[in-house]
């Protein structure tokens, strides 16, 4: 009976420098934390490890354990550091340049001698087919047999492991895709074939063979992972059902990532902004603009009334991915970030990160070029002893006599130079983060100062303060774990996913071929996400799904993704699509055309089984007294003062912490500016707000 | 500079995103598609003189650093906060406007009541009247042609539109609405951007605010000044030819001469034919403008990619233009199309500043960005329908240690090409072919770019294809330093059929069921001899089908076996034949043919010659004298090796002399 309760479940997040644990048991809403070194050259060791030193921690058994929700960067890491598979992509004649030549465009419009990206498939193994599909289904050409013999051959000697096969037009009509698809399985076994269609039917053929090149790029390596995973997890006893977290904030069973790894790699930034949305709530907030601080950057994304913005568009490495995921954008420096002064005696922050090696000064892993972080160490606002709960101690004296050297350079003079230079780095830092954050929100036409700021990462509450200073934000949220806000996001995902058709015709009368054509789409989809579901999972509960379609006025070129009433995909349903559209584009540019026909280009579905929800940690009232505290030297505004130094483990809801202060935990500290403070509430959230 | 180290730094991020988060805010509320699809509006901030000291990296046309407000700010005194400069008139704005549709405005800010900065905008506006919908055509002679024009003048005051100037703006245009709604757009962008002006001073200070605009300048100067050092001291001269001007069949030669002392350079444009009869003048009013000066700022931005970007890279860049000339061209010549000669003026200094830094500068790129515009009648599935079918481009130019890209675009615009499947979605054709030409990327030690083979399909009688952009079918993109030219472009009906026919440019070409139409942008000029080329690059652009067995034998002296492997004691063999000295550039047949009679020494004569006629009778005349003696230039498809030669120079030279 425990297993279908689903008592105890453990969120896993494999990064770059550690792997996050975190177990729930939703009987006492207990959560226990655990951090294990990453193992890049196997990462499913780190994961075995640290799965075996949370349940010791927590005391329990392998058995014990109900549920392992996981995400992971490997897919992310093989794309962008190009360790995939060889890999060959089998087109429609005449298409053998499709990844030469593009959509155009060279990365760099300012360089003279810009390049363009490596292609995934070098033009070598990308091998023309005669397979053609009009745009109206006609089969205009299909393979013989002694074409088939030619491309097994050619496949068989370029010795790929993994091929994928994007014909013209089969986002409409995938037959003769996945006919061919089919053949070569058959024929080279062993080999994993992705059809394009199979994984995202949508018009496009360039970003769509992307899609499933990607896909076909990390097959075998995710592949091999899942294997590994799977044997030391049986190994040691565990039988959990195991689920990965997704690019559109969801989960999905090992069965269909297996078959459709691509859908992982955003996977980890994505669970952060649910699980941000979901604890923002808890608060009473519902829209957030979410600010996640790591070593090698800053990212952030918006969520409006509870809901993450999603993108159908979006890079990973050197390539654009056609997918639906939770719009992440970066927005500048990380707590590795290198501070340099230029030619011209000018103060600069990043754009090059010491990252995780060598890392700052401070870490004394060999880095030698002052960081962020070093910064908030000799201003006080990290201690020496005040990392990894005192595991890892920082090097105060190198990263000051850098920063001194640096300081010299520019002119800075007196004991404080050191101090006097890391405060004006942190503010470059903070204009720069705020700067970019005010574009996000000027594309999409937000005023920043209606959002509450969430903050995670290492250093993300670190320096969220400053930022919503500078930006004159009312309030920042601190939820309890920042530092492994990911793994802990796996936990509250839900099963998910996301369907697309293409039809780009004009919205027409009530019994015209649109009217009558979108019913019947929005049919096919929903039998199709049934069928997945009920292979998926025996686990998810309520099924919810809800459908967009991507609009335009005839004559434009770019189309609007629209949320749809239930009513707009029933027959008769014209009406209501045509008046959602003017209203969106209403609410975004400011003005509609009545009179405009509208074409509609997409009708997307997401289909969304909901877990059984976690139980979060109740915190208690205080009875009596205050948090104990203590005071450190904080350098601020130009001067030294004294800061409050409370840690988090001491507070009660209810509690205030007033700035100057700093609050600090395991995985991060939290530093509340003079003028704000900070109050713990029951769900364990800090909100600081200014006084 | 007074500004302290820090405080630059950060008020550079803020002005700068003030101007993103402007052009984020016209191109989210434009209304016209030049705007939403292809970024065709710019912001920036500038200073009391009318220079930007904040311009946009990241949204809008990348490289208008180098326009000028100045002279439309002098041209409307006594202004007062809410007031709004309009113009989109290219004599009067002295080329801040460069043709009719581009709708400037040039805000004064204010806070607390004095003038701050000035906020610029501009907008490629839907239509402004004129002969033809949109306002532009290659065939205009004369600007009234395209559109009403607006000398600078106040389009608000204190917040208030002037009525008189509204009513006769949207008297003349074919869309005044949305026309309306392109201002308003802007307006609100000014508005915010002011707002956000306000902010910054309030938080650090006028005094501040007024020294960075100074220092934000400087900074660049000096940046750019440690580049341009690296020039040697010298004179550098380069031309280059459009191959015609679409309504005569004669080249239009650009020449340049950049003079570099100490970091300091001259352009000095003397040599440039006359200005053009049709739509392809350059707007400058003789003085630096950044369609001249876009090519330097590349150099500079290549160099030092974080560089802020305003006036201060270009500022110490001094321009000689003389009058009269496709860049600098007299009122009242057209300007709709000056894209083209902004492109070919790009090559011109590419050129000159290869001379100068043979190292960074690559050989000639494709030089072209072509629309192909498509025409279908309607019928009973389909309402008739122009659309721009694909938009290619060609392949880049290779430069030391570095293979040209090929099949893709560096450009002005920042604009995709259409894919596939949307093409035979939206037109009544099958796509054949869109691939890349083996071979057509010119041969070097490093490879010129590719270019691109387009064939489609037509489904329908009745359809056409209008030729726009086309360029580089004659004078192909050179090579450099024994690097050879790419291949140029070219137009082919019915490929590969008995029909078969080769067009030059084309103005306008029917179409029928089952016809093919195939379209081949140029590859990138080669750079360096290619007989050092890399033996396994050579290997490995034939096993990739970009570089045929022949060509590498031929021009790479690599031989390879069957089975693709290089075949040492043949190669070793073709490359050790002794050659003659590689050229330091290589130009193609059509420009040599061409210059065994118009080589530089006789057309400065002419051009000169040609300067004492008014202006706008100089084309007509340069026309008359060069049909008189080779009336076979009215054909296109005639090589001119078939028409010119070394013995004919004379007859030339003497024509010149009796003008």
């Amino acid at each position: 009976m425990t297993k279908t309760k689903l008592r105890f479940r453990i969120g896993v997040d494999v990064g770059g420098t550690f792997t996050d644990l975190v177990l729930s048991d939703s009987q006492t809403g207990r959560l226990v934390f655990f951090k294990e070194p990453s193992t890049p050259s196997d990462p499913s060791e780190a994961v075995e490890k640290g799965i075996l030193g949370l349940l010791d921690r927590a005391g329990l058994q392998p058995a014990d354990v109900d549920l392992i929700v996981h995400g992971t960067t490997i897919g992310l890491n093989a794309i962008i550091q190009r360790r995939g598979a060889p890999l060959a992509l089998v087109v429609s004649k005449g298409n053998r340049d499709i990844f030469e030549i593009g959509r155009g465009k060279v990365p760099d419009a300012f360089d003279l001698r810009s390049t363009k990206e490596d292609s995934l498939v070098p033009r070598e193994l990308v091998f023309e087919l005669p397979a053609r599909t009009l745009y109206d289904g006609t089969i205009e050409e299909r393979p013989a047999p002694e074409d088939y013999d030619r491309l097994v051959a050619a496949l068989k000697a370029s010795g790929v492991s993994a091929v994928a096969v994007t014909f013209l037009n089969s986002y409409l009509h995938p037959e003769l895709e996945a006919e061919v698809a089919q053949t070569i399985r058959e024929r080279l076994p062993g080999v994993l074939v992705t059809a394009s269609a199979a994984i995202w039917p949508e018009i496009r053929e360039f970003e769509r063979a992307l899609v499933a090149s990607l896909n076909a790029y990390i097959n075998p390596l995710m592949g091999a992972y899942f294997d590994r995973l799977e044997e030391r997890l049986a190994g040691n006893g565990i039988t959990a059902q195991l689920l990965l977290t997704t690019n559109n904030g969801g989960t999905l069973g090992l069965d269909t990532v297996r078959a459709r790894p691509i859908e992982t790699v955003l996977s980890g930034p994505s669970a952060g902004v649910v699980s941000s949305a979901r604890l923002a709530e808890l608060a009473e907030t519902k829209n957030i603009i979410t600010f996640d601080m790591g070593g090698t950057s800053s990212d952030m994304a918006v969520s409006v009334g509870g809901k993450p913005e999603l993108a159908t568009y979006t890079t990973v490495g050197d390539f654009p991915l056609m997918l639906p995921v939770v719009n992440v954008s970066a927005i500048g420096a990380g707590g590795g970030s290198i501070i340099w002064v230029d030619g011209q005696g000018v103060l600069k922050v990043g754009p090059v990160s010491a990252g995780a090696q060598p890392g700052p000064i401070c870490y004394r892993r060999g880095g030698t070029e002052p960081t962020v972080t070093d910064c908030y160490l000799v201003t006080g606002m990290l201690a020496e002893d005040g990392f990894l709960g005192g595991r890892m101690k920082l090097d105060r004296e190198s990263a000051q006599k850098a920063l001194d050297a640096l300081a010299e350079k520019i002119g800075l003079t007196g004991p404080d130079r050191a101090c006097l230079l890391a405060e004006a780095a942190l503010q470059i830092a903070t204009a720069k983060m705020a700067t970019e954050l005010l574009k996000t929100c000027a594309k999409r036409g937000l005023n920043p100062r209606e959002f509450t700021l969430i903050a995670y990462g290492g250093a993300g509450p670190t320096h969220a303060n400053f930022l919503a200073e500078e930006i004159g934000l009312s309030a920042v949220l601190v939820p309890p774990s920042p530092g492994t806000l990911c793994a802990f996001g796996a936990l509250m995902t839900d099963f998910k996913r996301d369907y697309v058709r293409t039809i780009r015709r004009r919205v027409d009368g009530a019994d015209g071929e649109v009217a009558r054509l979108i019913p019947d789409l929005a049919e096919s989809l929903r039998v199709q996400a049934a069928e997945w579901l009920e292979q998926e999972s025996d686990i998810a509960g309520e099924i919810v799904t809800s459908w967009t379609a991507d609009l335009r006025y005839a004559g434009e070129g770019h189309e609007l993704t629209v949320e749809l009433e239930g009513a707009a995909i029933e027959p008769g349903g014209m009406e209501t699509i045509r008046e959602s559209y003017h209203a969106k584009h209403m609410a975004i540019y400011g003005f509609q055309e009545l009179e405009s026909e509208i074409d509609v280009i997409s009708l997307r579905s997401q289909v969304v089984g909901k877990m059984p929800e976690i139980v979060l940690p109740v915190v208690a009232p205080r009875g009596a007294g205050k948090p104990p505290t203590e005071t450190r030297r904080v350098f601020s505004r130009g001067a030294w003062i004294e800061a409050a130094v409370v840690a988090r483990g001491d507070l009660f809801a209810g509690d205030v912490v007033h700035g100057p202060a700093l609050v600090t935990q395991e995985d991060t500290t939290t530093w509340i500016l003079s003028g704000w403070k900070g109050t713990m509430d029951s769900s364990g959230i800090i909100t600081v707000t200014r006084s | 500079m007074k500004t302290s180290p820090m405080m630059l730094e950060i008020l550079n991020n803020k002005l700068t995103s003030i101007t993103e988060e402007a052009g984020f805010t016209i191109k989210r509320l434009a209304h016209s598609l030049f705007i939403r699809e292809m970024s065709d509006f710019g912001t920036a901030l500038a200073n009391h003189e009318g220079h930007f000291f904040a311009y946009p990296s990241a949204i809008g046309v990348s490289n208008f650093v180098d326009l000028d407000c100045g002279p439309t700010i002098r041209a409307v005194p006594d202004l007062e906060p809410g007031d709004v400069i309009v113009t989109n008139h290219p004599y009067a704005s002295q080329g801040l406007s460069t043709h009719t549709p581009d709708i400037n405005l040039v805000v004064p800010y204010f806070y607390e009541g004095r003038l701050v900065c000035y906020g610029w905008s501009f907008l490629h506006i839907s239509d402004m009247g004129g002969k033809v919908p949109g306002s532009i055509s290659p065939t205009s002679t004369e600007i009234f042609q395209e559109g009403v024009l607006i000398p600078p003048m106040k389009l608000m005051r204190r917040g208030e539109f002037d009525p008189n100037v509204l009513a006769f703006m949207t008297s003349n245009t074919r869309s005044p609405d949305p026309n309306l709604g392109d201002l308003k757009a802007m307006l609100t962008a000014h508005r915010f951007a002011e707002q956000r002006v306000g902010e910054v001073i309030a938080q650090h200070g006028l005094d501040a605010f007024l020294q960075c605009q100074e220092d934000f300048i400087d900074y660049s100067a000096d940046r750019t000044r440690e580049i341009m050092r690296r020039i040697p001291d010298g004179r550098y001269e380069f031309w280059d030819y459009l191959d015609d001007d679409l309504v005569t069949t004669l080249p239009v030669r650009m020449r340049l001469a950049i003079e570099v002392e100490d970091g300091l350079l001259t352009l000095d444009y003397t040599g440039t034919d006359p200005q053009s009869g049709a739509a392809f003048n350059v707007p400058t009013a003789g003085k630096r403008h950044a369609f001249l000066t876009a090519g330097l700022m590349m150099l500079v931005t290549t160099l030092d990619p974080a560089i802020p970007k305003n006036h201060g890279i270009l500022r110490d860049v001094k321009v000689k233009i003389p009058e009269g000339t496709v860049l600098n061209p007299v009122w009242p010549a057209a300007t709709g199309v000056r894209h083209a000669a902004g492109l070919r003026a790009r090559d011109v200094i590419n050129g000159a500043l290869l001379k100068a830094m043979p190292d960074v500068m690559p050989a000639c790129s494709a030089g072209v960005i072509i629309p192909v515009v498509f025409a279908e009648p309607a019928s009973a599935e389909r309402e008739g329908n122009v659309m721009v079918l694909e938009l290619m481009m060609g392949g880049l130019g290779a430069a030391n240690e570095l293979d040209g890209v090929d099949g893709r675009g560096g450009s002005l615009a920042n604009m995709l090409n259409n894919p596939l499947e949307t093409v035979e979605d939206s037109a009544s054709v099958v796509v054949r072919d869109f691939t890349l030409v083996p071979d057509s990327g010119g041969a070097g030690k490093w490879r010129g770019g590719c270019g691109i083979s387009f064939t489609f399909e037509v489904l329908r009688d009745g359809c056409t294809v209008l030729g726009r952009g086309m360029e580089r079918m004659r004078f192909r993109p050179w090579g450099a330093r024994g690097g050879l030219p790419g291949h140029r472009a070219r137009t082919i009906l019915n490929l590969g059929t008995q029909g078969e026919q080769e067009f030059g440019k084309i103005d306008v070409v029917s179409l029928n069921k089952g016809d093919t139409l195939t379209i081949v942008t140029p590859g990138g000029g080669g750079f360096g001899d290619p007989f050092e080329r890399d033996v396994e690059a050579v290997r490995r652009d034939v096993v990739r089908g970009l570089v045929s067995r022949a060509s590498a034998e031929a021009d790479y002296g690599v031989s390879l076996t069957e089975d693709s492997a290089v075949d040492a004691a043949a190669t070793a063999r073709l490359r050790g034949v002794s050659r003659s000295a590689p050229a330091e550039f290589a130009w193609g047949e059509e420009r040599e043919a061409w210059e065994t009679v118009f080589d530089d020494e006789a057309v400065n004569a002419f051009v000169e010659k040609l300067s004492a006629y008014p202006a706008i009778e100089r084309a007509v005349k340069r026309r008359e004298v060069l049909m008189r003696l080779f009336p076979e230039l009215a054909d296109r498809q005639t090589a001119f090796a078939k028409i010119l030669s070394p013995e004919r120079r004379d007859e030339f030279v003497a024509a010149v002399e009796t003008l």
